[in-house]
C-alpha cells in the first residue's frame, strides 16, 4: 500500500491514463476486467485509503462500477451502462469504454480492439 | 409502488419546476437512483439500496468511483434532506472532508471526553471512528459536543 494519498485529481488522471495506455479489449469481460484492475491497483498504489468494498458512504476511496449496477441502454444491445452517484460508465460488446457524467459530458473514451468507440 | 418510487412522487409534487427522474437497476441487487436538479448547482442524488437504506449526494465531476456522501435508514430521512439540499443549494456532507477526530485533538478533548459530551460510549466513538462510516446526526452531535455546529457549504 501507499504511504501517502496522492489527491484525487491525481489518481483519476492516472487511472484514466493507464486505461489509455493498455492495449485495447475485445470483449466486455475483458474492458470490464481492466477497469477493475486498473482502478485497485492506482488506489492501491496511490493511496493510503484501505481498500473496503462493502462501504456505501464514500470514503475518498474510487471503487470499481458493480454488476448489481448495470442498466441496458435503450437502442443500444451491444453496451451496459453502470451508474454510480454522478457518472455512467458505458462498455460496449467490442470491447470500447466511455466514462461520462450523468449530465453527458465525457471524460474518457477508448475504441475496442475494432477500433469503434461506444 | 416502493419507496423510492413514492419519494419520487412527492418530489414531484413539491417541486413543480423540474424533472426529477428514476434510475432503476436492471438487477433486483441493484442500486436505484432519483435525480434531482438544481438550477445553476449539482444536482441531489438519492440512491436506494432496499436492503441498506438511502444515500444523499451532491456529485461533482471528480469524484468518480466513490460512494454516497450521506446516508440515511429510511425514506423520511432521505426525503427530508433532499428538500433541505434543493431548497438551500449547500452541498451534501461528506465524511472525509470533515476531520472531527483532529478537531476534537486541537481542544485538547481526549475520545473518552468527547464521549462523554456526546452522551454516548466512548467504545461506540472508537467503532465509528474506525469505520469512518457516519451519519449526519453523528456527526450534528459531535460538533455540538465540540462547542460548535455542523454547517455545509
Amino acid at each position: 500500500m501507499a504511504d501517502r494519498t496522492a489527491t484525487k485529481a491525481e489518481r483519476l488522471a492516472e487511472f484514466f491514463s493507464r486505461l489509455t495506455t493498455a492495449p485495447a479489449c475485445s470483449t466486455f469481460d475483458e474492458a470490464y476486467a481492466l477497469i477493475c484492475r486498473t482502478m485497485v491497483a492506482v488506489e492501491d498504489e496511490m493511496t493510503t485509503l484501505p481498500n473496503n468494498p462493502p462501504t456505501w458512504m464514500t470514503d475518498g476511496r474510487m471503487y470499481p462500477p458493480q454488476m448489481d449496477n448495470v442498466r441496458p441502454v435503450p437502442g443500444r444491445p451491444d453496451v451496459q451502462r453502470f451508474r454510480s452517484r454522478g457518472h455512467n460508465t458505458l462498455i460496449a460488446s467490442n470491447g470500447a469504454i466511455k466514462i461520462e457524467s450523468t449530465t453527458g459530458k465525457v471524460f474518457f473514451s477508448k475504441p475496442g480492439a475494432d477500433d469503434h468507440a461506444v | 409502488m416502493n419507496q423510492i418510487e413514492k419519494i419520487q412522487q412527492e418530489l414531484s409534487k413539491r417541486f413543480l419546476d423540474v424533472t426529477i427522474t428514476l434510475d432503476p437497476p436492471a438487477k433486483e441487487t441493484g442500486s436505484w437512483f432519483l435525480d434531482v436538479p438544481r438550477q445553476g448547482r449539482s444536482p441531489v442524488v438519492l440512491e436506494w439500496r432496499p436492503d441498506r437504506g438511502f444515500g444523499v449526494s451532491t456529485p461533482g465531476d471528480d469524484d468518480y468511483g466513490e460512494g454516497a456522501d450521506e446516508i440515511y435508514p429510511n425514506a423520511k430521512a432521505a426525503t427530508a434532506r433532499t428538500i433541505e439540499l434543493v431548497e438551500t443549494g449547500v452541498s451534501a456532507v461528506s465524511p472525509k472532508r470533515w476531520a472531527w477526530p483532529s478537531c476534537a485533538q486541537r481542544q485538547g478533548l481526549s475520545q473518552v471526553e468527547l464521549a462523554e459530551r456526546m452522551g454516548v460510549k466512548q467504545s461506540n466513538l472508537s467503532l465509528i471512528e474506525s469505520r469512518g462510516d457516519v451519519l449526519v446526526s453523528t456527526l450534528d452531535k459531535m460538533a455540538s459536543a465540540m462547542g460548535g455546529h455542523l454547517q455545509s457549504s
